[in-house]
């Protein structure tokens, strides 16, 4: 089972000033920023296309604004292998059937976080991602509203402007 | 003979110029620029584009100065984000520059912009773009952008 992680994809790519393998402090310090030591991560089943399009549910339900999502996922094994500690904790989205999908990684330290940060490397390496264009973060957003899994007025402001009710 | 009016304007432009590079440095430095939240940097540049009638040239070279280019791709994602800044040519012109950058980050920003900015005038560009794209996840995020703006 795989666990996801909105992410920029840029800033983990290979860089001419930084050999192959390396992490960018960048991508660690923008896409790995800790609350209270824990990362947030959204469960995504076996990250089938629709898991995945739940997941992107989830986040793209409770944002400030529309914006696309890059998504990356690895394995929950592999990060209770790497001694990690995780916790179902109710995730902050409006939709509520996905709340429940939640999952801090917690008690991170110094170490613990680049264990987490070679893991999303390992995992783009893998192909474990998938950007999600902002017309397509539109889609989804109105179809869970279509679907009555969503209000429209749960959104918010610039959202929902953006977001056919 | 030397116009020290225009002297003086362009003293005064330059100071404009640095202090709101200075506020964007800043608010990135403070907070990094993520998908789906707003941005501080976002008041800044309206506040900028709001005031001086040159502040899409200037935030221009901001976004599009390869020197900086963490820096400079925040400022095109935020500009991007900034309702009625430069005409649709300045826009156009903008993401054509900012995806002939030799750094992922500028072209990854080039490309939020012009969907942002969502103009069908982006589509030949970033058409032409495809065949020198060296990435194989933007080259992919280019073809789905192209898609969702015919």
């Amino acid at each position: 089972m795989f666990l996801a992680r909105k992410i920029t994809r840029a800033k983990w790519g290979e860089r001419p000033d930084m050999p192959v393998g390396r992490i960018a402090a960048d991508a660690v310090t923008a896409d790995l920023r800790t609350q209270d030591n824990a990362l947030s991560f959204w469960r995504c089943g076996a990250a089938s296309p629709a898991e995945i399009g739940e997941a992107v549910l989830a986040l793209a339900a409770g944002s400030e604004r529309l914006d696309k999502v890059d998504l990356v996922w690895v394995a929950e094994a592999d990060l209770r292998t790497d001694g990690l500690m995780l916790a179902e904790t109710s995730g902050k989205t409006p939709v509520r059937s996905l709340a429940a999908q939640h999952v801090d990684v917690r008690e991170l330290d110094y170490s613990r976080l680049g264990k987490v940060a070679e893991r999303v490397l390992s995992a783009l390496r893998k192909g474990c991602y998938r950007r999600v264009t902002k017309g397509k973060v539109r889609s989804i957003l109105a179809g869970a509203i279509a679907d009555r899994r969503l209000q429209h007025g749960e959104l918010q402001r610039k959202v929902a402007s953006e977001v056919a009710g | 003979m030397v116009d020290r009016a225009a002297l003086r304007q362009v003293d005064y432009s330059l100071s404009e110029r640095v202090q709101v590079e200075r506020e964007l440095w800043n608010a990135f430095d403070t907070e990094p620029l993520e998908d789906g939240v707003n941005h501080p940097a976002e008041q800044i540049i309206e506040r900028f584009v709001r005031g001086a009638k040159d502040a899409p040239e200037r935030l221009a070279e901001l976004a599009l100065d390869e020197t900086s280019p963490a820096f400079a791709a925040s400022v095109l994602r935020c500009l991007s984000r900034v309702a009625d800044v430069g005409g649709a040519n300045w826009r156009l012109n903008v993401v054509r520059e900012a995806l002939a950058s030799s750094d992922v980050q500028m072209r990854d920003a080039a490309l939020q912009a012009a969907e942002e900015w969502g103009e069908q005038a982006m589509r030949p560009i970033l058409r032409a773009h495809l065949s020198s794209e060296p990435i194989a996840w933007l080259r992919a995020a280019a073809e789905e952008v192209i898609e969702d703006l015919a």
